[in-house]
């Protein structure tokens, strides 16, 4: 279960970018984060993954504290950012050989998942190319094996559609449901609504750094669609 | 492996491009590049190996090698020095596979550690320079054993590691510092600016009214304060309480470096977050939206000029040197007032002109102008601008700088030296061409060898191959107009003929510098991959 308490970020004094946000979200659930540009998605999200020291309030996944067990807290998860910077120097394997040590993966399981996930993804012949010569989709999925490989209880991703050609973002669906069924927590923030409406069972809406609307699709939508949701949601505050 | 070595290992291998170079293309060029590059290094090397040979000779009598192992401790500290201010913040602070890193389970000791020593390693390349040729000086002139070379090898390894922890840690407060400011990078080129124009002013002021070799025996006797572990490094090279000393030097670096690398360690998110954030922005009014159509070519220099001052390092490094030139007059005018009255005016005037040429020549904003744009080159690839008004406008702001320094250099000249008109014409005749040249140069050797893949700054403005084709150029154009000098007195006599000479080669490489331009540069132009 990953709990956001009362969480505060300021990068200006005065003005907050994430202000009090307190959500829950239990394991197996899929999650989307959205909100208009600059309302405090990426924030959040870096937050909780520990890359930005927060002002205040607390982050938890399955009781342990981000802040305080920082390790403990990131073995557990797997993040994406929006435009991931990849070791552009290294080949794909490398960086794929890279992740799977550094989450102490065995190498046979390392070798199994990284064939697995690259021919599902379609790179497998391009992993012994330098990054430098991927296009953006392609750094994109060799991001996302590198995620799978590690099975996160936590797969948060921040625009994770961005890039992706319709068959990899099917193949990305697809696994992350899977994911889903066997007790983790995805989590990703979208502009993508039909995506978000279609996919995930539970949605966030944030703007300004407050969360305006939280609860299952069902709930935060009713009848209408996400989008008319959204787009009132957004007009009213 | 463990985490900590994995990281290290990719770091190596992302920071300095192991795949690249061992990988099967473009083998003949790598070599011809490689060799070219250890004979730069080599020569580099010779020349410093050449000055402390002659500080040994003229010192040895009294004073023994130690006059040479101070030289080599002070200038390798300086140049430690200088990269770590410059580089330390981007390298070790704002990399940009931290977002990465710090989402996995890797503990940011471990980061930092790797970091650092990645730093560490990129330093040795540049320490080595002052410090090889000391080893061989004193090969020359003492006797050597294993001892002696295991002691300059622990040297080596932990002279660097104090200024590393300290400069790092200041150069993060200050950037701290900066980035609450909205005029952050206009402070920063200030900054800069008066650290080497005082580093300059301190030089030439230790150096008046003096020999050299009195400068590096008074240097040698202050070492301690200059720079206070070399001094036990100096005293145990040479034999005095090795142990001791060796230990105290030891204890020095590697204590404060520990302790950088624990406060480190624990604040590195922090540290990433501050300088992360962004001055207080201020509301837009009325004005700022209003603006007159200007013409293309006018629209591409503001914005080539706004990102010249957006980047410090590029002023720094590209810029700073073309306005030096007045600065340089009144520094070497203090320098040579004992000597003026005893020397023809015009030699001196000679002199002060090839400073000058110098200045202008040495570097251009055009060298990596191209490389510059970066990622963000497909912004003007797909406008509708036609590659000449590009190619004007980022020649336009090399020009402008060197004539913002030609100027007031030509006026100073004109009041302090009294020149007549004639030399005056001829010397900014000579002047304009150098720049023209220098800045047509620059941007003809960056369309061949443009650099868009760099993750910060200082890679496309010091470390690209544009910059370092561009310096052997200059390097070759400056030799033949010392020959055409040469010859010119030797032959003729006349230094006007000089200055005239020596302008007509240059306008002549500007003509075929101009007609490659004309010729490829679009094609070259639309070649670069986005």
């Amino acid at each position: 279960m990953l709990e956001i308490k009362n969480l505060s970020k300021s990068y200006v004094p005065g003005k907050k970018a994430v202000n009090d946000l307190s959500l829950t979200i239990e394991a197996g659930e899929i999650f989307a984060f959205i909100g208009h540009n600059g309302a405090g998605k990426t924030t959040a999200i870096k937050s909780i993954v520990g890359i930005l020291d927060f002002d205040s309030g607390q982050i938890l996944l399955n009781n342990i504290d981000v802040k305080k067990n920082p390790i403990a807290f990131k073995q557990m998860i797997a993040y994406i950012p929006d435009n991931p910077e990849i070791y552009e120097n290294l080949t794909g394997l490398q960086f794929l050989k890279f992740v799977g040590n550094i989450y102490k993966i065995p190498a046979n399981k390392q070798k199994e998942d990284i064939v697995k996930y690259a021919k599902i993804f379609d790179i497998y012949d391009q992993l012994g190319d330098l990054i430098s010569s991927y296009s953006r989709g392609m750094k994109q999925k060799l991001s996302l094996i590198s995620a799978f490989i590690r099975n996160p209880q936590l797969l948060i991703l921040d625009e994770p559609f961005v890039g992706l050609d319709p068959f990899a973002a099917s193949k990305m669906k697809e696994l992350m449901k899977e994911m889903a069924s066997k007790g983790s927590i995805i989590m990703f923030s979208t502009h993508v609504l039909e995506v978000a409406e279609k996919f995930c069972d539970h949605v966030a809406i944030i703007k300004k750094g407050k969360l305006i609307k939280y609860g299952t699709m069902a709930e935060v939508k009713g009848d209408k669609s996400l989008e008319s949701i959204f787009m009132e949601t957004v007009d009213n505050e | 492996m463990s985490s900590l070595l994995n990281v290290i290992w990719i770091t190596i291998l992302e920071q300095f491009k192991i795949n690249k170079i061992f990988s099967n293309k473009n083998i003949l060029v790598k070599v011809i590049v490689g060799l070219l590059a250890i004979i730069i290094i080599a020569s580099f090397g010779a020349m410093i190996g050449l000055m402390y040979y002659g500080v040994a000779v003229m010192t040895f009598d009294y004073y023994g090698i130690e006059i040479v192992v101070s030289l080599a401790l002070i200038s390798g500290s300086m140049i430690l020095l200088i990269t770590t201010i410059s580089k330390a913040n981007s390298f070790l602070f704002r990399a940009k596979d931290f977002d990465f890193l710090a989402s996995t389970p890797i503990p940011t000791r471990n980061i930092v550690s790797a970091k650092i020593l990645a730093f560490i390693i990129s330093n040795y390349f540049i320490f080595l320079l002052a410090y090889a040729p000391m080893i061989v000086v004193y090969a020359m002139f003492m006797q050597t054993s294993v001892t002696f070379y295991l002691l300059a090898l622990v040297i080596f390894i932990f002279m660097p590691l104090l200024l590393i922890a300290v400069f790092s840690f200041l150069s993060y407060i200050l950037a701290s510092v900066l980035s609450r400011f909205r005029y952050k990078n206009l402070i920063a080129i200030i900054g800069y600016s008066v650290l080497i124009i005082g580093v300059l002013l301190v030089n030439f002021q230790t150096s008046s009214g003096e020999q050299n070799a009195d400068v590096f025996i008074s240097m040698n006797d202050k070492l301690k304060f200059i720079y206070y572990p070399a001094f036990f490094a100096k005293e145990a090279i040479l034999g005095n309480n090795t142990r001791i000393n060796i230990l105290i030097f030891f204890a020095l670096n590697v204590i404060p470096f520990m302790i950088f690398i624990f406060i480190t360690g624990r604040i590195f998110v922090k540290i990433n977050t501050t300088l992360g954030r962004n001055a207080a922005s201020r509301k837009m009014v009325e004005s700022d939206f209003q603006s007159k159509q200007t013409g293309m070519i006018k629209e591409l220099f503001i914005m080539e000029t706004k990102r010249f001052f957006s980047i410090p390092i590029y002023v720094v490094n590209a810029g700073l040197i073309k306005v030096m030139g007045p600065i340089m007059i009144i520094m070497m005018r203090s320098q040579m007032k004992d000597i003026v009255s005893s020397v023809d005016q015009d030699v001196v005037v000679l002199l002060m002109a090839a400073v000058l040429v110098f200045t202008v020549g040495i570097t251009s904003t055009t060298s990596s102008a191209i490389s510059i744009e970066g990622k963000s080159f497909w912004i003007i690839k797909s406008s509708p601008i036609e590659p000449k008004q590009v190619f004007i406008a980022k020649i336009l702001l090399d020009v402008v700088l060197s004539a913002i320094g030609g100027v007031i250099s030509i006026i100073l000249l004109a009041v302090l030296y009294n020149v007549d008109l004639a030399n005056l014409m001829l010397i900014t005749l000579l002047y304009a061409a150098m720049a023209l040249q220098n800045a047509v140069l620059g941007l003809v050797v960056n369309l061949r060898f443009p650099k868009l893949d760099w993750d910060l700054p200082v890679r496309a403005i010091k470390q690209s191959a544009s910059v370092f084709v561009n310096m052997i150029i200059g390097f070759l154009i400056t030799i033949i107009l010392v020959v055409i000098g040469y010859f010119t007195i030797e032959l003729l006599g006349s230094i006007l003929l000089v200055y005239l000479f020596t302008s007509l080669t240059l306008l002549l490489i500007l003509a075929s510098e101009v007609w490659l331009l004309l010729r490829f540069g679009t094609k070259w132009y639309n070649k670069i991959k986005v």
